[in-house]
């Protein structure tokens, strides 16, 4: 039972619950189940940095130029990987 | 249209515009710049080789997105099975201890939001069993919901839920074992 509280908090934290019954069923172990508090605020935590500071990176102009210019059936990279 | 120079413009027009999302995926995964740039430009040589033979009703995106989480799985995979059993039972075993000391999680909080850099949680994340990662990668970063990374990663949504708790745990001792005890 404790492990499928564990699940549904972890679906609450990634916005996952869409029954209002279950939403507040899991606000009601979060409030009162120490435990499961802590499971909560390590995962809303962690969830949270791993957002903010691993944002999507822009791809270096550089490494476009390379594969848009290497996408070329005659060219050296396609000898490399189907015909070498 | 079977000439693959002629293919050229029509595959850039439809395949181009994914090169971020297949990028940073690749850049997560694999954790390391060179390596990602080779899986981006392995996913799109094997695509536009295969693009002649593409059945037209199938999403480009998400047929690029597939190609390169079969290429990582084949070419990058290194960790084995035993091995990511006991770095999360090493894990959780901390983790336990942590919860029993009621820790101060608002000032851990405030700690890792001020100092922890980018390098530091890429590098942790690449220490992650390759699994873990890639629901952590799918969920957190490129926001995929739990259907779509079940269907994504093939396997059950219990298992999606699993592996992102361990993942999270995992990132949480890590982070604690610096930050959590000053």
């Amino acid at each position: 039972m404790e492990k499928d509280n564990t699940k549904l908090i972890t679906s609450f934290v990634d916005g996952e619950l869409k029954d209002q019954s279950e939403i507040d069923y899991t606000k009601n172990l979060i409030d009162n189940e120490k435990d499961l508090s802590f499971d909560y605020s390590t995962q809303a935590i962690i969830k949270s940095i791993v957002s903010e500071k691993l944002k999507m990176q822009p791809v270096p102009d550089k490494i476009k130029d390379k594969i848009a210019g290497k996408i070329n059936p005659s060219g050296k990279f396609f000898h490399h990987f189907f015909r070498g | 249209m079977n000439n693959k120079v002629e293919l050229h413009p029509e595959f850039e027009k439809k395949a181009f515009p994914s090169m971020e999302v297949l990028y940073n995926f690749a850049l997560r995964m694999t954790s390391d710049k060179k390596d990602a740039v080779k899986l981006l430009k392995e996913t799109y040589a094997k695509a536009f080789w295969f693009f002649p033979h593409l059945d037209e009703r199938i999403s480009v995106p998400d047929w690029l997105f597939r190609i390169i989480r079969n290429t990582f799985i084949s070419d990058y995979t290194k960790k084995n099975e035993e091995e990511s059993k006991i770095k999360y039972e090493e894990a959780e075993k901390f983790y336990l201890q942590i919860k029993s000391s009621n820790p101060d999680l608002n000032k851990f909080e405030t700690e890792i939001n001020s100092k922890l850099t980018e390098d530091k949680l890429s590098e942790i994340l690449s220490n992650l069993p390759d699994d873990l990662r890639l629901v952590i990668v799918l969920c957190d970063i490129h926001k995929m919901n739990y259907e779509e990374t079940a269907d994504f990663v093939d396997v059950p949504l219990g298992t999606v839920i699993s592996r992102l708790i361990k993942a999270r745990k995992i990132i949480f001792t890590e982070l604690y074992k610096i930050y959590g005890k000053r």
